[in-house]
């Protein structure tokens, strides 16, 4: 299936609360309206809402589930919409525009054309600044006070003159004081807090500025305050004298930028974009010169990231809504159960069936509006709370968390809340005022509906008489009923899926035509038996009888079960049957998979639980003097089927649920919030900046000559340096060279620390005797899980980890192409990388692929190498042979892959091997990029002290020290807020399905009030009753844990097998925790039980008189 | 047409005045599981105006099926019945339910009060369903209450009274409407002896003073010997009607 974005249900709180607020007027006109006209079906539907105080709140709580649910995600998903754009905005600064365009590797223009602009802008309302700033990016600063050094720093040079907005920097200690440019002077600068932070820099300090514009050079500044506002964001960057700048760069009456501010807020501000780049158009005075809006842009591409959290959201609370509506219908059908005897009564004296259903929506209205005030606040409450827990934990990479709401999403909580409640209660209400009067007033079962022939039925129609319309209706439901219409209907959608290529209409579409089907052979096969006792009319209704009760509980298990299985296939699984295309969808198919799945399951089983339940029924009447208890135990669900199995779906739909929301935030927990392991556990990583170290143990000692304690607190250290290596595997069918990040290892890295082997080679009986060989003998190698194909992965049982990106093509095998740590190009310049790709292309003549590598990563993927007939079993791979060779040229060289590392979440890449492997492929080649050294530290250290305490000691060599996990946050910040707010729904979704299923199960023990004084009259203990409630309870749970657990995980593996989510370049691979989930179950099963034992224990302690008196 | 206007040209066509119920040939059979029970064969009955009448029986006889199938509260399988020579079967649910509002009272043995409203509101609703105004539907409704002797506790709830006055309550509905007739099952069935013996007195004042027609079904002997009329069944036949 092909994941289609903007789907059914791709919608705003803003676009909903129109047509919302319509309904809303729409619905409460009516409720008025009506209640005006029939004062007393709202008197008798208001008092009755009162009626009993625990039944109330119990009504209002699980009504208030729905309402609650929704608030609490949206009050989420605006926070994180808010944090994301301000992340967005914190980025860039007060920027919102920008002029470029000139020329040079600098991309210089005459400053006189951005004073132009300047000051074509100046009279603009609608523009707060307009700065023209020379920006060398990439440069590298060492603070000589802190002894640290820091590259990729962006320099800003920025005159002080009419700056507006984007001169108004502030100290980042005291935001009231302001910082002006010209206190600059000739030679002070201002750091930002990120650049600070990373050089440990205070005011006073003095900073060296290296660039690959002024080769050989380096310039003093002296740091003057430490600022935030202007054009600074949180990337390393300072501000210094334009001048100054302008002379170091030989770019004298120059600059590369007219940074431009918009008026308002640095959010608000982009709302101006349009108006402000229309303007600058018009005065934009040099060819080649552009101006582009770098706000909007970086707001709309940070939040493309959010997508993946909306759609995640999206089902939920599809989920969570369906939950919430399903128990509203069965609050309604029990609470209408219990009043059967008054609706009989108020039908005897003469009141119509709409106006029962008018006095239920009256009392479900009082309900409702309670409910979903109360769902509002208790929502808005839990979304805070999620938020409050979450949110500390990420401050310190700057994720700006704070609550935020939109007044339109919770107008939207409240009005969906409360249409969708009273809309479901007029269904309810509907259905159940369905009755046999006679019948109900004697509180006696509804007798079987008679079942007219359709040609009965259809004469009755078309006789002209007082009551035409319902004899219409009964047609319609008759043909509805036995099958040809679901029949028609089913075909129709199925050939407008397939048209459209769409999932849903031909799933939809597949599933009525199976029903249609299915009942349709249903009334033949009655129809047959009918003709077959034509003449012995007597035989015929028994013959009929058994036949209806047989076929019924055929049809439900065929209808039922042909449901759940389709919907639980992979979506992709009709592809190519019978010529059917490739289907497109949206997260709206997966919300109708886990529905339908559940519906057929409850289907297939609830007409035939009293023969699922005969084996128990067996045992229970060998239980000896409990026999009594398990008999009423056991026949209650079998005879309440409806009941029964709207209990059923809804418990089993609340544990899928859960299922679902577990195993996708394990998933984001494990791909993005797992920071040691894609640390591999070290926690620093560092590069030398200025001159190589050599190795592991020179670093090693040269930290214990300079700084031994910090030497002290390291407990291990290992050196990868990146190789641009081509791979060929001659074993393979059509063998031919391709490409995969590739790195020699040094120290710890040598030694396997950090890395986790998910398969050895034969030959091989421990994971350190394959490290010992990469140590030991040249020519050994080991590579990660990426490079195998499906085929081989799935032999090892291994889940197929994220493709690698460019980043980590060019960068080492641990947490490479991260922000923060400096890459090649920090020295070299922005043009750098592609030179050298156009350097590495030149060299490699067939091989001429990596300048096209890395920039596209479709094809990235499909020339990365695919290892093939390397799996045996697994843990077990067949030591197998591959060529090598440096992409710069060279002679290949053969390597023999010993063992396979783990890659389930995307955190080591590479073919891996030690210096002397590599050293013949190599041979007489310059070292490219530079050597990366990973730290591991005593437990209880500092890691950021002893970043830059390493940073001091190695400062001879220029050495860039970076907190690992700060690099991996500042890179999947936004993702690891999302993984932590998922796990926090998580845990909402259990808080309310449990309060659901209590619900549900203590409706069930009041309803049966009278049932239990009966027995209690009968001689049953107190215990008894309870333990028949905890039974039927159990039976429930269990059944609804088994479906929810096993139809949860399906759909989990079927939305991962669509790579529904790789849209959003999520990089997610499907985590099951099964201990998690053995922990919902549990919870599950005993909030089942809880939820029956409070009230039966209650119910227990009545005297059998006043229970049966009970009204 | 509106559903009085429908009643109304129904009353057009009426049969005799001093039949206001009639049934013909009526069968119902209940069906489950295979099994079958007629609970009425062939029944043929008809009930004059001011009439009362006792339907006397074992247990499963069919009194009360017959009494919910002449009230059409229940499904017939075959004939049919006619109420102020209306036939009940050619109505819609709607049009019967108000052909029951205004031309029907019911008693039944659990009183079947609406337990959330007061002695007067319960009386005053069949009215209300009738569109008469909320003013004329308390008028009348404190009116019946009087006559019940009830006056004093017309804004008790059902839950508050005694069961005698509960019933009371529930024939004052019954009446509310001025019924073409009043069905009521068992109506002393839940009471004690004294209660009982005031609301068969109530019962029979009304259908002397007022010409009010009575279909009572009893187990009691007492009862039947108050009534015009006793019809005896057995096996879903009436086999003694004097």
């Amino acid at each position: 299936m092909n994941p289609a974005d903007g789907g059914l249900l791709t919608f705003t709180p803003a676009a909903l609360a129109r047509p919302l607020l319509l309904g809303l007027i729409v619905a409460g006109c009516a409720l008025v309206g009506r209640g005006a006209l029939t004062p007393f079906l709202a008197r008798i539907g208001l008092r009755n809402a009162p009626r009993r105080l625990l039944r109330a709140v119990l009504i209002t709580f699980g009504l208030m589930l729905a309402t609650t649910f929704v608030a609490s995600s949206l009050a989420v998903d605006d926070t994180i919409t808010q944090a994301v754009r301000t992340v967005a905005v914190f980025n860039l600064g007060r920027v919102d525009e920008d002029v470029t365009g000139g020329t040079g590797t600098l991309n210089l223009f005459p400053q006189e054309d951005a004073s132009a602009i300047a000051y074509a802008l100046r009279g603009d309302v609608e523009v707060a600044g307009v700065a023209p700033t020379l920006d060398i990016p990439n440069t590298l600063v060492a603070d000589e006070t802190a002894r640290e050094v820091r590259g990729g720093v962006a320099a800003l040079g920025m005159q002080p003159d009419d700056a507006g907005a984007l001169g108004a920097l502030t100290d980042a200690h005291a935001p009231k004081t302001p910082r002006p440019l010209q206190a600059l002077g000739g030679s002070g600068v201002y750091l930002n807090s990120a650049l600070a932070a990373a050089l440990n820099a205070k005011p006073g300090d003095t900073v060296a500025l290296y660039s690959v514009d002024w080769p050989g050079r380096r310039y003093r500044f002296q740091v003057r305050a430490i600022v935030k506002g202007g054009p600074l964001g949180d990337a390393p960057a300072l501000v210094a004298p334009l001048h100054a700048l302008q002379q170091a760069a030989n770019a004298f009456d120059s600059v590369n930028h007219v940074y431009i501010a918009n008026a308002g807020n640095g959010l608000s501000g982009v709302g101006y974009s349009d108006f402000v780049t229309a303007r600058v158009g018009e005065n934009l005075p040099g060819d080649g010169l552009a101006v582009n809006e770098v706000k909007r842009n970086g707001v709309a591409f940070a939040l493309q990231a959010q997508q993946l959290f909306g759609r995640i959201l999206t089902l939920y609370t599809l989920f969570a809504f369906a939950i919430g509506l399903l128990l509203i219908f069965l609050i309604f059908t029990l609470l209408a159960a219990e009043r059967r005897s008054e609706l009989g009564m108020a039908r005897a004296l003469g009141m119509r069936r709409g106006q029962v259903v008018w006095m239920l929506l009256f009392e479900g209205a009082a309900y409702d509006l309670a409910a979903a005030t109360i769902g509002v606040l208790v929502g808005l409450g839990l979304g805070a709370v999620i938020l409050g827990v979450v949110g500390p934990t990420l401050a310190r990479i700057g994720f700006p968390v704070q609550f935020a709401l939109e007044p339109a999403s919770v107008f939207v909580a409240f009005a969906l809340g409360l249409l969708f409640t009273l809309i479901t209660i007029v269904a309810a209400a509907w259905v159940v005022s369905r009755i046999s009067i006679a019948a109900a007033l004697r509180d006696l079962p509804e007798p079987p509906a008679a079942a007219p022939s359709l040609l009965a039925l259809a004469r009755a129609a078309l006789t002209p008489r007082m009551a035409n319309g319902r004899a219409w209706g009964a047609l319609l439901w008759a043909l509805a009923a036995r099958g040809p219409i679901p029949l028609a209907l089913g075909a129709w959608l199925l050939r407008r899926g397939i048209e459209r290529t769409d999932a849903l209409l031909f799933s939809v579409g597949l599933s009525l035509a199976v029903t249609g089907l299915t009942l349709l052979a249903r009334s033949v096969a009655l129809g047959l038996v009918a003709l077959r006792y034509r003449r012995e009319p007597r035989r015929a209704l028994a013959a009929l009888a058994r036949a209806t009760l047989l076929t019924e509980r055929l049809a439900a298990l065929v209808i039922g079960g042909s449901l759940a299985l389709y919907w639980s296939l992979p979506f992709d699984a009709l592809v190519g049957v019978l010529g059917l295309p490739r289907f497109t969808g949206g997260i709206e198919i997966f919300f109708t998979a886990g529905v339908m799945m559940v519906f057929g399951c409850v289907l297939a089983l609830a007409p035939n639980l009293d023969l699922l339940l005969a084996p128990l029924r067996w045992l229970g009447v060998r239980l000896g003097r409990l026999r009594h208890i398990s008999r009423i135990a056991l026949v209650y669900p079998s005879q309440q089927r409806f009941r029964t199995g709207i209990g059923l779906a809804l418990f089993s739909l609340v544990v899928f649920t859960m299922v679902v929301m577990t195993c996708i935030a394990a998933s984001t927990t494990q791909s993005y919030d797992d920071l040691p392991t894609q640390a591999a556990n070290y926690d620093i990583v560092g590069q030398p900046l200025f001159s190589r170290i050599g190795s592991a143990q020179n670093a090693l000692a040269l930290l214990q000559r300079h700084d031994p304690s910090a030497a002290a607190q390291v407990t291990a250290i290992g050196e990868a340096t990146p190789l641009p290596l081509g791979v060929l595997q001659p074993t393979a069918a059509r063998a031919m060279w391709r490409y995969y990040p590739a790195s020699a290892l040094q120290g710890s890295l040598l030694s396997g620390v950090g890395f986790t082997l998910a398969a050895r080679a034969t030959g091989f009986s421990s994971d350190e005797q394959v490290w010992q060989a990469l140590r030991q003998h040249p020519g050994d190698v080991v590579i990660d899980a990426s490079a195998l194909s499906g085929a081989d992965a799935s032999i090892l049982g291994l889940t197929p980890a994220p493709s690698a990106t460019a980043g980590q093509f060019t960068g080492p095998p641990i947490a490479a192409g991260l922000p923060g740590s400096s890459g090649f190009e920090s020295l070299s310049g922005q043009q750098a990388q592609a030179d050298v790709s156009t350097q590495l292309a030149q060299g490699a003549g067939a091989l001429n692929v990596l300048g096209f590598l890395l920039t596209d990563q479709r094809a990235l993927n499909d020339l990365a190498i695919h290892l093939s007939g390397i799996a045996r079993a697994p843990g077990s791979i067949v030591p197998t042979p591959l060529w090598v060779a440096d992409l710069r040229g060279g002679a290949p060289q053969q390597v023999t892959i010993i063992g396979i590392v783990a890659n389930a979440h995307g955190q080591n890449y590479g073919l891996m091997g030690s210096p002397q492997t590599f050293a013949p492929v190599e041979h007489g080649l310059a070292p490219l990029g530079n050597d990366y050294y990973y730290f591991k530290l005593a437990p209880g250290t500092d890691p950021h002290a002893a970043a830059l305490a390493i940073g001091s000691a190695l400062i001879d060599h220029g050495f860039e020290a970076t907190v690992l996990q700060d690099a991996l946050l500042g890179t999947t910040g936004a993702r690891v807020f999302i993984s932590r707010a998922l796990v926090g729904l998580v845990g909402l979704t259990l808080l309310v399905g449990m309060a659901a299923l209590a619900v549900t199960g203590s409706r069930a023990v009041v309803e049966r009030r009278q049932q239990i004084g009966m027995l209690r009259a009968l001689g049953f203990h107190r215990a008894h009753v309870q333990a028949i409630f905890l039974i039927e309870s159990l039976l429930v749970g269990a059944a609804g844990v088994l479906f929810g657990l096993v139809l949860g995980l399906l759909l989990c593996r079927n939305i991962f097998a669509v790579d529904f989510f790789e849209q959003f370049q999520s990089g997610l691979t499907l985590t099951i925790p099964w201990r998690d989930l053995a922990v919902i179950c549990g919870i599950a099963l005993a909030a089942s039980l809880l939820a029956a034992a409070l009230p039966a224990w209650q119910a227990g302690r009545i005297a059998p008189a006043d229970a049966l008196r009970y009204e | 047409m509106s559903a009085l206007e429908e009643l109304s040209r129904a009353e057009e066509w009426s049969a005799p005045r001093q039949t206001i119920a009639q049934a013909e040939g009526l069968r119902k059979t209940y069906r489950a599981h295979g099994l079958e029970l007629d609970a009425l064969r062939d029944v043929d009955l008809s009930v004059a105006r001011g009439e009362m009448v006792a339907v006397m029986g074992p247990s499963g006889c069919g009194k009360t099926t017959l009494l919910n199938c002449l009230a059409g509260l229940d499904t017939i399988d075959a004939g049919r019945v006619l109420i102020d020579s209306v036939d009940l079967a050619s109505l819609s649910d709607a049009r019967r339910a108000d052909y029951r509002a205004q031309s029907m009272g019911f008693i039944f043995q659990n009183f079947n009060l609406l337990p959330v409203l007061s002695a007067v509101e319960n009386v005053e609703l069949p009215l209300l369903l009738l569109r008469v105004s909320a003013h004329k539907a308390r008028r009348r409704a404190r009116a019946l209450l009087n006559a019940v002797g009830l006056s004093h506790r017309e804004r008790h709830r059902p839950a508050e009274l005694s069961g005698g006055q509960r019933q009371r309550v529930a024939i004052a509905r019954a009446l509310v409407n001025e019924p073409a007739i009043v069905w009521a099952d068992e109506p002393t069935g839940n009471l004690d002896t004294e209660a009982a013996g005031e609301v068969m007195d109530l019962l029979e004042r009304l259908n002397r003073e007022r010409e009010q027609t009575l279909v009572i079904v009893t187990h009691a002997p007492d009862i039947s010997a108050r009534a015009d009329r006793l019809i005896r069944m057995r096996d879903g036949r009436i086999v003694i009607d004097v």
